[in-house]
C-alpha cells in the first residue's frame, strides 16, 4: 500500500465514500467502483481550452491529449500540462526502471485528486495473482499513491493473455482493496484480436492500443467495437507515421505541424477517449497540446492520411499478421515495435532494452530466411531485411 | 581467483588504455580486511559508448548524455561462494562537470553522505561517488557485506586521478548563503526546456526559505539570446505577472512561474542566469542573480 503522503489525497475513507456513491450510480457497469470523478474544473478546462471526452464506462472524463511518461518526469513540466487541462498520465511499472512512477508521484504530490494515474502490470497469461497484486503494490510504493485508477495488463498479445482466472483474481482483490478502480491492459501486437478478446470478456473498462493513420484499417474497426462495448478507448503510438515519414516529400509539404496533425487525425476518430504522448520538456508539451485545443478541418486530416498512404508500403502497420507466423520462432512483431522505437522516435536505449531481453531464440539471429514474414504481411513489407538490420543495429 | 587488489590493478591499466583519470605504478591502496575476504568473482570488461546499452539497458542513455567515454567493471563474490553479490562500475565521463553531472543526477534522495573521492553517498545497497572525470557505483546484493562496498569505494579512489573539489565551473555562483551538497549539473533540458543546456545549479539560504540558483552557459552569445527569448516568451505565455527587470546583465525579467515560483531570469554574453523559489521574494531572487552575473562577469574576464 501506497504511503499517506499529503493532506490533498483522498483518504481510505474518503475513497471508500466515493465509491459507493459511484457504485450506486454505475448500475449495469460490469466493472469499476467509482464513478466520473475527479471533475476537472470548468475554470482550467475554460482556460486552456482543453476538450474532455468519457473513457467508456468507467465514465471517467478525460483531456483529449494526456501524458505518456516513458521520458516524461519534469514535475513542472507535468505540473504546467495539468495546469492546462491535462487531466490523464499513464505509466509502467517498468518505464525508466520505476523512475517514471516515482517521479509521477512527486509530481503529482498535492494534485493527486485532480488527475486520473494509469499503470501495468506484466502477465504472461499465468502470472499468479499474489505477483500481479505485488507488482501493483510496488507501483503503489513507487507512485507514493494508495490507488490508482486504471491497472493494466502490460503488451497483451494473445487471447490467452486477457483472460485467465488468476489475472481476474488479481483485478478483483486489487479492486475490492481499493488499489485500483478500473480495469484495463495495453497492447501494440495482434491488436484487434486482443481488443476484441477484451471486449468478449465483458470485463475490461479501458484499452491502450497503438493507433494511427497507419493502423486505421486493422485497429479501427475494433476501437470502433471497444467503444460500442463501452470499453474506453486510449491512444498511444500516435506520432508513429510522422516518424516514419519523416523526410518524405509528402510530409516535408504538410500543411501545419506534422505531430499535431498526427494527433488531431486520432482525435477526429470519435471512437477515441484521449491520446497519450510522451511530452518532457514544455517545448514538446505546448506542441502537442496546441493540437487538441488548435483549429483543423477535415482537409487537414485527409491531408495526413494521403501523406500516410504515401508511406504505407513502406511503413509497419502494427498489425500483427506476422505474430506468431515465423517457422524459427522470430517474435517478428516485437522486433518491427523495437525499431519503431530506435528509428522513429530516437528511443535507442529502449529498443535495445527491449531486443536484449528477448530470448536468443526469438531475436532476428534465429531468422532461416524463409521469407514466410514477407509473405504474411498485408502490405508486403521486405521485413526479412528488416530482421537483419535490427539485429544488427540492436543485438 | 584474482583477488580485489589485482582487480584494482586491472582496472588501473584498463583506465589508462581509454585515457581515463587513473595513473598506473600508483601502487595498490591500503589492503581492507573486509574486501580482501571478497576476491574478484570474473575478470573486469569494458564498455564504449558504443555497446554501453549492452550493460546498461534503459539507463545508457542519460550516461550518454553526460559525454560517456568508457567503463570498466568488475563483480566480486564472498570467499567461498559461488555468485557475486558486489559489482564495480567505474565510469569515464570525460570531465569532472560531466561525471559530476551523472553522479548529481543519480544521487539518492536522503542517502547519507560519504567522505571518499570528491563525494559519494552510502544507501542501502549502493556505495557512489565521484573523482576528476570519473563516476563510481558499488553495488550489492546481499547485506552484510562486512563494509567490503566502502573498503572498495575507498581503494578506487585512491587510484583515481584528478581534483576532489567541485568542478571550476561553480565558480561562477556565489559561495555565500549556499546550501552545502545542494550543487548539480545538468547538461540538457534543463529546467523542462529544451534551449537550456549546460547548467550548473545550487541551493540558497534566502531568509527562512531556500532558493535554487541556475547558470546556464549556451556557449555563444547569439545562443544565449535565442534561449533567453525563448524562456522569455514562453513565461509571458505560461507565467504570471511578468514584468522586465532593470539592472541586471544585458536583459532580464521576472515572473511567477506555476511550477517554479517566482522567477528572475538575466542574460549575460552566452550566459542565462535563473534563481527560482516556491516562497522568496522577487527582490532576494534578484539580490541572487546579482551575485551569480558577478561570477559569470569574472569567467567572461577569463574568456576574453
Amino acid at each position: 500500500m501506497g504511503k499517506q503522503g499529503d493532506e490533498n489525497r483522498l483518504t481510505r475513507r474518503d475513497f471508500l465514500k466515493r465509491a459507493a456513491v459511484g457504485a450506486a450510480a454505475a448500475a449495469g457497469a460490469t466493472s469499476g467502483i467509482a464513478q466520473g470523478l475527479p471533475a476537472v474544473s470548468a475554470a482550467t478546462s475554460k482556460a486552456s481550452g482543453m476538450k474532455y471526452r468519457t473513457l467508456g464506462r468507467t465514465k471517467l472524463k478525460v483531456s483529449e491529449v494526456s501524458f505518456g511518461t516513458i521520458r516524461t518526469g519534469n514535475a513542472a513540466v507535468i505540473h504546467r500540462g495539468l495546469d492546462l487541462g491535462i487531466n490523464y498520465l499513464d505509466t509502467a511499472e517498468c518505464y525508466r526502471e520505476g523512475n517514471s512512477e516515482i517521479d509521477l508521484g512527486k509530481a503529482l504530490k498535492g494534485r493527486r485528486d485532480k488527475v486520473f494515474v494509469a499503470t501495468k502490470w506484466h502477465t504472461d497469461g499465468k502470472t499468479p495473482a499474489a505477483d500481479l497484486l505485488q507488482s501493483l503494490d510496488a507501483s503503489l510504493h513507487r507512485l507514493n499513491m494508495d490507488h490508482v485508477d486504471l491497472i493494466q495488463i502490460h503488451g497483451a498479445g494473445n487471447e490467452e493473455q486477457v483472460d485467465s482466472d488468476e489475472l481476474w483474481e488479481a483485478f478483483t482483490t486489487g479492486r475490492k482493496a481499493g488499489k485500483a478502480r478500473f480495469n484495463g491492459l495495453s497492447t501494440h501486437g495482434n491488436q484487434a484480436a486482443v481488443i476484441r478478446a477484451a471486449i468478449k470478456s465483458g470485463r475490461y473498462d479501458a484499452v491502450l492500443v497503438a493507433h494511427n493513420a497507419l493502423t486505421a484499417n486493422n485497429v479501427g474497426p475494433a476501437i470502433a467495437e471497444a467503444k460500442k462495448a463501452g470499453v474506453g478507448v486510449v491512444v498511444m503510438k500516435a506520432l508513429a507515421p510522422v516518424h516514419d515519414g519523416k523526410g518524405t516529400e509528402a510530409f516535408e509539404k504538410l500543411t501545419g505541424n506534422p505531430y499535431q496533425r498526427a494527433i488531431q487525425w486520432v482525435l477526429n476518430d470519435p471512437n477515441v477517449s484521449t491520446v497519450i504522448v510522451d511530452m518532457p520538456t514544455f517545448d514538446e508539451l505546448e506542441q502537442d497540446l496546441a493540437a487538441a485545443t488548435g483549429a483543423v478541418t477535415q482537409a487537414h486530416i485527409h491531408e495526413f492520411e494521403v501523406a500516410a498512404t504515401s508511406i504505407a508500403a513502406s511503413a509497419c502497420h502494427l498489425c500483427g499478421a506476422c505474430t506468431g507466423q515465423c517457422p524459427a520462432a522470430v517474435q517478428v512483431a516485437d522486433i518491427m515495435r523495437y525499431m519503431l522505437y530506435h528509428d522513429g522516435y530516437g528511443d535507442q536505449s529502449r529498443a535495445l532494452s527491449l531486443y536484449r531481453s528477448l530470448p536468443a531464440a526469438a531475436t532476428a539471429a534465429a531468422c532461416a530466411d524463409c521469407a514466410r514474414c514477407k509473405a504474411v504481411c498485408p502490405w508486403g513489407l521486405p521485413i526479412r531485411s528488416r530482421m537483419e538490420r535490427a539485429h544488427a543495429v540492436l543485438a | 581467483m584474482p583477488s580485489w587488489r589485482s582487480w584494482i590493478l586491472v582496472m588501473s591499466a584498463a583506465l589508462a588504455v581509454c585515457g581515463a583519470a587513473i595513473a598506473p605504478g600508483q601502487g595498490a591502496p591500503a589492503q581492507s580486511a573486509a574486501a580482501a575476504s571478497w576476491p574478484m568473482y570474473q575478470d573486469a570488461r569494458s564498455f564504449t559508448p558504443q555497446n554501453l546499452w549492452q550493460y546498461i539497458d534503459g539507463a545508457a542513455d542519460l550516461f550518454l548524455s553526460y559525454g560517456f567515454a568508457g567503463l570498466e567493471t568488475a563483480q566480486y563474490a564472498r570467499q567461498g561462494a559461488s555468485e557475486p553479490a558486489i559489482t564495480v562500475d567505474v565510469y569515464d565521463m570525460g570531465t569532472p562537470l560531466n561525471a559530476f553531472g551523472v553522479f548529481t543526477s543519480e544521487r539518492w534522495e536522503g542517502a547519507p553522505a560519504l567522505a571518499v573521492g570528491a563525494g559519494g553517498y552510502d544507501a542501502e545497497g549502493l556505495v557512489a561517488f565521484w573523482k576528476g572525470r570519473c563516476y563510481v557505483k558499488i553495488a550489492t546484493t546481499e547485506s552484510g557485506d562486512d563494509g567490503a562496498a566502502r573498503a572498495l569505494a575507498e581503494a578506487t579512489a585512491e587510484r583515481l586521478t584528478g581534483a576532489t573539489a567541485l568542478p571550476d565551473e561553480f565558480e561562477r555562483l556565489p559561495s555565500k548563503g549556499r546550501v552545502p551538497g545542494s550543487e548539480r549539473y545538468v547538461r540538457k533540458d534543463a529546467l523542462g526546456h529544451k534551449a537550456l543546456t549546460n547548467v550548473i545549479s545550487a541551493d540558497y539560504h534566502v531568509g527562512k526559505t531556500t532558493a535554487a540558483l541556475h547558470v546556464a552557459d549556451l556557449l555563444r552569445s547569439a545562443q544565449a539570446a535565442q534561449a533567453w527569448t525563448k524562456l522569455r516568451d514562453f513565461e509571458k505565455r505560461a507565467g504570471t505577472g511578468f514584468a522586465a527587470a532593470k539592472g541586471l546583465g544585458e536583459a532580464a525579467f521576472s515572473v511567477r512561474d506555476s511550477g517554479y515560483g517566482e522567477m528572475v531570469v538575466a542574460r549575460a554574453g552566452r550566459y542565462l542566469v535563473v534563481a527560482a523559489s516556491e516562497h522568496a521574494t522577487r527582490a532576494a531572487l534578484k539580490g541572487l542573480v546579482k551575485g551569480a552575473l558577478a561570477g559569470v562577469a569574472e569567467a567572461r574576464g577569463r574568456q576574453r
